[in-house]
C-alpha cells in the first residue's frame, strides 16, 4: 500500500473547490467526442425545424406533377421531388418539426407517468408494487404497435392521438426500469441514514431516491425518444399519424414506398433523417449518463 | 437486567439517574415471505430478549460475530426496524409515543459502511444542510456557520463542504457521517460498527475523534464492534452477544479483566497480541453449528463449548449476577478457566 492510501485522511491534493453542478456536467460531456458529434447533429436539426417558417423554402404542400420524383440534387429541389412533384428538403424541414415535437412531447409523457409508477412502486414495494406493476405488465402483454394501433382506432387517427397512444405503449419501460433502480436504492444505507434522520417518505422518495434513479430515466430517455419518433413514423406510415397535407418523416416514408426501385431518394431521404437523429440521440444519451454521474469524474 | 448493573457508575449523572437509554426485552423474529406451494420455514430469531440501560455520558459496547443481531438490535433502536416485541426507552419515555422528528433530534445513527451510508448525489454541505435545517431548525447563515463549525468538530476541513461523498477516503466518509448524526442535535449516537471498513490505521484516528467528541460534548454512545479490541478503550460498558442474545455483560474492565463466559474467553483469545507463545482458544464447532435461528433448547453457545457438559444440551442458562459478580449465561460461570478446561 503505498504512503497516500495508508493515511487517507490526508487531504487530497488537488485542493479544488467543485465548480457548479451544471458547468461540470457540461465539462463533463464535452469529454465524449461521440455525444458532442450527436449534439451538433441534434442542434442543427433542431434549427432547422425551427427556423422553418423563416428559411426560403419552397411551399411543402404545393404540388408539381410535371416535375415528380426528380432525383438528388436536381435544379432547384436540393433532395428531389416526391410522387406529387412536392420539394423534398422543405417536406423534410417541415415534416421534422412535427417529429420531433411528437417524439420529444411523447418521451415527456411517458417518462413522467412510468417513471413515477415505477417510483411509487419500488418505494412502497408490497401491494402498491404488485397492483402498480401488474397494471403495467397488462400493458406489456399487447405487442405494442398493435396496442397502439388499436388506441389510435379508439381515440381517431390524427396526430395528437398518435403521440398520445405512444406515450402509453411506451410507459411500461419507464415503469420498469425505474422501479429496478428504486428497489435497489431503497434498501441502500444512505436510505436507512435519511429515515434516522426522520424525513418524510416524500421527501425521502423525491430528494434521496429520485436524483439516484434519474441516470436511468435519461438513459431510458435517449433510447426511448429515438423509438418514440420510429413508432410515430410507423403510425404515420399505416396512416394513422400525421393527416395530410401535415407531413411528418413517417408519412414521407410511406408515401415514397411505392416508388423504392424507380426513385429510392424518396425513402432514402426521411429514413436518413430519422436514422441520423435517433443515432444521435443515443450517443448523447450515453454521454449525458456518464457526465451526470459524480461518481465517474 | 438487575438495577445493580446500572453501566457507568463513575461518572453518575447530576440531573437524573434515569438511563438516557433503556432497552427492554426486544425480540427481533425475520419472517420468510410466505410462498405458494413451499413450505414457510421457521421465522429467523435475529435478537431474542435484549436488555441494558446506558447512563447519560457513557458508552456501552456490544460485541459478538456475524449474524449475532448486534446490528438489528441497533436498527431496531433506531426504529429503523420495527421490534417484535419489547420496548425501547428514551430518558423513561417510550419512544414508540416519542414522535419521529424529536426522536430524531435526540438519538442518530452511525452507519458501518461509509460509501453506501452517503448519498453519491449530495454534497456534504447538503448532506448536513436537511437535519440543520428541519431538525436543529437553523436559518440559511446559520446553517452555514454551523456546517463549518460541524466540519472543524470531526477533523475536517470547512472547504471540503461542496465536495461529494466520492472525493472522500473511507475515514474522511465516516467522519461526514459523525457530522451528520451530530447536525441534528443528538446526543445518543448509536455507532454501528463505525470502523470496521477502515483501514487499520484509520481506524485510531476516528476512534480518537470518537472518544473527543464524548468528553467534548457529553454523547453517550451505544457502540456495535465485532472486534473487542476496538470497544476495549471506548467503552464503559461492554456486552457480549451470542445468537442474539447477551451472554455477558460488565464493565469493560472486569470483562477484560476477568471474563466468566467460555464464549467471552474465546473471542479475547482470538485478539492479536503479538505474543506467539500465547495459546488461542479453538472452538470446537465452526460459526453456525446451530444454525443462526436458535432454539430454547439448550444453550445456543454449547455445539461450540470447551466447557460444555450434558445439561448444557437441555437447560438454557439464565443471564445471572449469580455466582460472577456479574450476569453471564452460562451454567458454570464461576467455573469456566480455559487453562482448566479447553482442549
Amino acid at each position: 500500500m503505498s504512503a497516500a492510501t495508508a493515511s487517507p485522511d490526508q487531504t487530497p491534493d488537488d485542493g479544488v473547490v467543485a465548480p457548479r453542478r451544471g458547468a461540470t456536467t457540461w465539462r463533463r460531456l464535452k469529454r465524449n467526442r461521440l455525444s458532442v458529434a450527436g449534439l451538433i447533429v441534434l442542434a442543427v436539426v433542431v434549427l432547422l425545424a425551427l427556423l422553418a417558417p423563416l428559411l426560403p423554402l419552397i411551399d411543402p404542400a404545393a404540388t408539381n406533377p410535371a416535375n415528380r420524383l426528380q432525383p438528388i440534387g436536381s435544379e432547384g429541389h436540393l433532395l428531389g421531388t416526391d410522387h406529387l412533384g412536392r420539394d423534398l428538403l422543405s417536406r423534410l424541414i417541415w415534416g421534422g418539426r412535427t417529429s420531433l415535437s411528437v417524439g420529444v412531447f411523447a418521451t415527456l409523457i411517458a417518462a413522467s407517468i412510468g417513471s413515477l409508477i415505477g417510483l411509487v412502486a419500488g418505494f412502497f414495494g408490497g401491494a402498491t408494487d404488485n397492483s402498480l406493476m401488474r397494471g403495467v405488465d397488462v400493458l406489456m402483454a399487447f405487442p405494442y404497435l398493435l396496442l397502439a394501433i388499436a388506441l389510435v382506432a379508439v381515440l381517431g387517427p390524427g396526430l395528437v392521438n398518435a403521440m398520445i397512444a405512444i406515450s402509453i405503449v411506451n410507459i411500461p419501460f419507464f415503469a420498469r426500469a425505474v422501479r429496478g433502480t428504486t428497489v435497489s436504492l431503497v434498501s441502500s444505507e444512505y436510505v436507512d441514514a435519511a429515515r434516522a434522520l426522520a424525513f418524510s417518505r416524500l421527501r425521502i422518495l423525491f430528494r434521496e431516491v429520485l436524483p439516484n434513479v434519474m441516470p436511468t430515466i435519461i438513459i431510458t430517455m435517449s433510447t426511448t425518444v429515438g423509438w418514440m419518433i420510429t413508432e410515430t413514423a410507423g403510425l404515420s406510415f399505416l396512416g394513422l399519424g400525421a393527416q395530410p397535407p401535415t407531413s411528418d418523416w413517417g408519412a414521407m416514408l410511406g408515401a415514397g414506398r411505392e416508388f423504392i426501385t424507380r426513385a429510392p431518394h424518396v425513402m432514402i431521404v426521411p429514413g436518413s433523417a430519422i436514422f441520423l437523429v435517433v443515432i444521435s440521440l443515443n450517443f448523447v444519451g450515453d454521454g449525458l449518463r456518464d457526465a451526470l454521474d459524480p461518481r465517474l469524474k | 437486567m438487575s438495577q445493580e448493573h446500572v453501566i457507568g457508575q463513575r461518572d453518575v449523572d447530576r440531573v437524573s439517574t434515569t438511563p438516557v437509554l433503556e432497552v427492554r426485552d426486544l425480540v427481533k423474529h425475520f419472517t420468510a415471505r410466505r410462498r405458494l406451494l413451499v413450505p414457510t420455514p421457521a421465522p429467523l430469531r435475529a435478537v431474542q430478549g435484549v436488555s441494558f440501560q446506558v447512563q447519560r455520558g457513557q458508552a456501552l459496547g456490544i460485541v459478538g460475530e456475524s449474524g449475532c443481531g448486534k446490528s438489528t438490535l441497533a436498527k431496531m433502536i433506531m426504529g429503523l426496524h420495527e421490534p417484535t416485541s419489547g420496548t425501547v426507552l428514551l430518558e423513561g419515555r417510550d419512544v414508540s409515543e416519542i414522535p419521529r422528528t424529536e426522536f430524531a433530534r435526540r438519538v442518530q445513527f452511525v452507519f458501518q459502511d461509509p460509501y453506501s451510508s452517503l448519498n453519491p448525489r449530495k454534497t456534504v454541505r447538503q448532506a448536513l444542510d436537511a437535519p440543520l435545517r428541519h431538525l436543529a431548525g437553523l436559518d440559511a447563515p446559520a446553517r452555514r456557520a454551523r456546517t463549518a463549525e460541524l466540519l472543524d468538530l470531526v477533523g475536517l476541513r470547512a472547504e471540503f463542504a461542496d465536495r461529494y461523498p466520492h472525493e472522500f477516503s473511507g475515514g474522511q466518509r465516516q467522519r461526514v457521517g459523525i457530522a451528520r448524526a451530530l447536525a441534528s442535535t443528538a446526543d445518543v449516537l448509536l455507532l454501528d460498527e463505525p470502523v470496521s471498513a477502515l483501514d487499520v490505521s484509520v481506524q485510531a484516528q476516528v476512534l480518537n475523534l470518537l472518544r473527543e467528541l464524548q468528553q467534548e460534548l457529553g454523547l453517550t454512545y451505544v457502540f456495535i464492534a465485532h472486534d473487542l479490541a476496538v470497544v476495549e478503550n471506548l467503552c464503559d460498558e461492554v456486552g457480549v452477544m451470542y445468537l442474539g442474545r447477551v451472554v455477558e455483560q460488565a464493565p469493560a474492565e472486569v470483562l477484560f479483566g476477568s471474563p466468566r463466559h467460555p464464549y467471552t474467553h474465546t473471542l479475547l483469545s482470538a485478539i492479536p497480541t503479538g505474543d506467539r507463545s500465547q495459546r488461542r482458544l479453538r472452538l470446537a464447532a465452526p460459526a453456525g453449528a446451530n444454525g443462526p435461528a436458535g432454539t430454547d433448547e439448550g444453550c445456543a453457545f454449547a455445539p461450540r463449548c470447551y466447557r460444555v457438559e450434558d445439561r448444557c444440551q437441555t437447560d438454557l442458562p439464565p443471564l445471572s449476577a449469580e455466582p460472577a459478580g456479574h450476569p453471564v449465561a452460562c451454567h458454570f460461570a464461576d467455573d469456566t478457566d480455559p487453562e482448566e478446561h479447553a482442549r
